[in-house]
């Protein structure tokens, strides 16, 4: 329990103390705690904010490397480079980046840790950030990795703190599963003070039976890392938890453990056996025995999406032979979407306990509609994305990609991975010569993933127009900085330029446009869909959130610009078609918001009545 | 709600509102007052118009395992929103009831698309008895648009709303820790002693 007193509000801080964090500075605490001498990272919600606590810890503590790495894969490489040093590794990346790692994932549980290596997952059931709500914890079976599952923020720092411990304990990498709910989670955490040392350098020892993972070697590899997971198996009593007896028992992990507790206080039911799993994989028969001894003979397996934790359950009792029937809230084939809500659970699990419930869980509101993230005012990416769309007309196809220029209202005809804009883009152009096609690409997708696509459709020919849309940070998860961003907005000392990367890459059609000129992105634009082979639009703007916080006398002391009631004929390209929010709809007449206008002068570009007009005046002309 | 029982908060409105900022504050406060807090936080694209907010469950000593908590409130089961943009404190309504106090915003703000999808936005009374469907008692106060208007800054409302529950009693374990709290987590500039001052003379025009 904690004590009264002020919980400390400084995550990083050095001393113990009882700590107000979210689920991400817990799982940073207690990477520091545990002496981690390695972090890297992809940027990618919800987990961004553990690599940005462990940033700021390496520049305050020193004897910690940590890093934004190019994409997810280079992460989790760079980090079995330091565990073969010895030294204790951190890495985060969402669920998404785990299928660009899987390759590195899969080799470092073959090759095995010798620091430990923990992987914090960001899932995202509901995909409230996301392209998808895949649950990566299947690819954690395949690969063999162990899986741990903490349900509170303090078990979130529990468990982490334990997990370096463990995967050097059997030389298996440690994933952690965290998701949404989780890293945005927020609760008073007992601390331990951090390492009054620095982490130690590590150094690199030859072990070839192990790193050399090829042929009868990569086998004989496969055959230990089974072993060592049985010998994992054997410890998941350190980590799952059985409570209550009965014949009818709920099993759950993470998160789902706490729904499962509070709905069966809901329903006055708390006497339910409960088997809460703080391990997902490998699963531990003896919890499932545990259930069996506390009465029960059926289980309801409270969990999201494609039953990843049921289908594992019911093969452990099939193998075991336990007389237990197992099944889960994901329906009967285990495969459901959408996040779990408590609602649904309730209902649910009411009717598996026989418990007549009459309640209509409570008022539910008319449709509403969304409140989702758009371009901000002033987005460098508004004028490319509206002269691409102009440009293409009704029969065009245009690619889109990841990141701030996925926001809507500005959708393209495709929206899926990393890299899918271009690499796409080039098979639709391939197979479909007759339509016009328009990729575009952000600044830090272009490194993440770009580059090899980019080198494909120069190696194939294809004739295509890429848009690059350089806002010079990875604007969507917080301004991090990419490899093209410049010491002075908190890049490297060495950026890379993206036309000198497309220059390294064989591109020679290269065109270089500021965003907020209109005309002249519309004109190169044109111009270079007149043209043959593969040709690249550098369409360049800093991000105004980030400039107006870098600058803010700089946006200020610019031109502002009103609308002239009496000239607008409301035709709906600055409102509508720009979508621009800080243009306000007043019912009889349009204003710009200058509290939110951070003086683009794209609306000025658009109107097509002259009614838009700068002025430097101290007096709003629109109240004159 | 029995003594034991967690005491449940949702803060909700827009990005740039300051709604993070006054859950963290709300939950200092808690804690330093003897209380267990554990919650969630939603800020998914609110940097970009999009909505935010804070879940709360605030635990008294003696009261159930964090572990025992979901981290969303059970329907019906919420005591205390603070709705800094009313249309957002809407969708929760399936989390009030007679139990639950509202402190509403009065100027709701057109969703930044609404504007592709022919939605009109609902003058304030409608909106604010859609709030009140469940029972919840609402009370309503022009917190954002009034402190734009009297100190240039609408992101003060947030420090006229803590006023206000301060001095209203709405949170259980006192007012006096929220102005700590509140000072502590906006540093002493950030501190608008008029501001508060607002918020807490505004319940004697409540209570009138």
């Amino acid at each position: 329990m904690i004590q009264a007193g002020a919980p400390a509000s400084d995550p990083l801080a050095r001393e113990a103390g009882d700590y107000l964090l979210s689920g991400n500075e817990a799982l940073a605490r207690a990477a520091l705690v545990a002496g981690v001498g390695f972090a890297s990272s992809y940027p990618g919600s919800p987990i961004t904010e553990v690599q940005a606590a462990m940033l700021q810890a390496a520049s305050r503590y020193g004897g910690l490397h940590a890093e934004w790495s190019v994409n997810e894969h280079v992460a989790l490489h760079a980090a079995t480079g330091a565990s073969w040093c010895g030294v204790r590794a951190l890495v985060t990346m969402k669920q998404v980046g785990l299928h660009v790692a899987s390759d590195p994932a899969a080799y470092l549980a073959y090759a095995g840790v010798k620091g430990g290596v923990v992987l914090g997952i960001g899932l995202d059931p509901g995909a409230t950030s996301s392209t998808g709500e895949f649950d990566v914890r299947w690819l954690a079976r395949e690969m063999h990795w162990i899986v741990l599952e903490p349900g509170t923020v303090q078990e979130v720092y529990d468990f982490a703190r334990r997990a370096w411990d463990l995967s050097e304990e059997t030389g298996v990498p440690v994933m952690i599963d965290m998701p949404t709910g989780l890293c945005h989670q927020v609760a008073v955490v007992r601390c331990s003070a951090l390492p009054a040392q620095p982490p130690a350098p590590g150094r690199f020892v030859p072990d070839v039976e192990s790193f050399v993972n090829v042929g009868a070697r990569a086998v004989k590899n496969h055959g230990r890392l089974i072993a060592r997971l049985r010998a994992v198996r054997a410890k998941g009593n350190e980590w799952n938890q059985v409570a209550g007896t009965g014949p009818k028992a709920l099993i759950a992990a993470g998160l789902h453990a706490s729904l499962a507790r509070e709905v069966l206080r809901t329903l006055d039911a708390t006497d339910v056996p409960v088997l809460a799993l703080g391990m997902s994989h490998p699963v531990d028969p003896a919890a499932l025995a545990a259930l069996v001894a506390a009465g029960a003979t059926e289980a309801l397996v409270l969990e999201e999406l494609d039953g990843y934790l049921s289908l594992g359950l019911q093969a452990a009792a099939h193998q075991q032979r336990l007389p237990l029937w197992i099944s889960s809230i994901s329906g009967e084939d285990g495969l459901a979407h959408g996040p779990l809500t408590f609602a649904a659970a309730r209902t649910r699990v009411a009717a598996f306990l026989g418990i007549a419930t009459n309640d209509a869980m409570g008022v539910v509101p008319p449709a509403l509609p969304d409140r989702p993230g758009t371009f901000c005012p002033g987005c460098s990416h508004r004028s490319p994305l509206f002269a691409i769309r102009e440009a293409l007309g009704e029969t065009g196809v245009y690619g889109g990609d990841i990141g701030c220029s996925s926001l809507p209202p500005h959708a393209s005809d495709w929206l899926t991975c990393m890299g899918s804009g271009l690499g796409i883009a080039q098979g639709v152009a391939l197979a479909s010569p007759g339509q016009k096609v328009i990729a575009s690409i952000g600044d830090s997708t272009f490194y993440h993933s770009g580059l090899p696509v980019v080198l494909n459709a120069v190696q194939n020919g294809a004739n295509l127009v890429l848009v690059v849309l350089d806002n010079q940070y990875v604007a969507m998860t917080g301004h991090q900085p990419t490899p093209g961003t410049d010491a002075a907005r908190g890049g490297g000392h060495s950026p890379v330029p993206i036309a000198q990367a497309l220059r390294g890459l064989g591109v020679t059609d290269i065109v270089d446009v500021v965003a907020y000129d209109l005309a002249r992105v519309r004109f190169e634009l044109a111009q270079a869909m007149a043209r043959p082979g593969l040709k690249v639009l550098i369409v360049s703007g800093e991000c105004r959130l980030a400039l107006g916080r870098r600058e803010p006398e700089r946006i200020a002391a610019a031109v502002r610009y009103a609308i002239i009631p009496e000239l607008c004929g409301r035709c709906g390209a600055c409102h509508e078609e720009l979508s621009c929010v800080a243009i306000q709809d007043l019912g009889s007449q349009l204003k710009i918001d200058q509290d939110a206008c951070t003086r683009c002068g794209l609306c000025l570009q658009v109107c097509t009545d002259k009614a838009i007009l700068p002025f430097r005046f101290t007096t709003d002309p629109e109240r004159a | 709600m029995t003594p034991s029982e967690p005491f449940n908060v949702v803060i909700t409105g827009m990005g740039g509102q300051g709604v993070l900022t006054l859950g963290r504050t709300v939950a200092t406060a808690a804690a330093a007052a003897g209380w267990r807090v554990t919650g969630s936080e939603k800020r998914g694209g609110a940097q970009r118009g999009g909505a935010a907010e804070v879940v709360l469950r605030l635990i008294p000593p003696g009261g159930p395992a964090e572990s025992a908590l979901s981290p969303a409130v059970p329907p019906g089961e919420l005591d205390l929103l603070v709705g800094l943009e009313p249309i957002e404190a809407w969708r929760r309504v399936a989390l009030t009831s007679a139990r639950t106090l509202v402190l509403l915003d009065t100027t709701p703000v057109e969703p930044a698309l609404a504007r592709h999808s022919g939605y009109r936005t609902p003058p304030f009374e409608e909106v604010r008895a859609g709030v009140a469907s469940a029972g919840a008692r609402v009370v309503a106060l022009d917190l954002m648009a009034d402190a734009k208007a009297r100190w240039g800054q609408a992101v003060l409302g947030n420090l006229v709303a803590l006023g206000w529950l301060a001095a209203a009693g709405a949170l259980p374990f006192g007012g006096a820790g929220l102005r700590t709290a509140a000072a502590a987590a906006l540093g002493a500039k950030g501190m608008h002693e008029a501001a508060w001052a607002h918020g807490e003379a505004l319940t004697a025009v409540q209570a009138r």
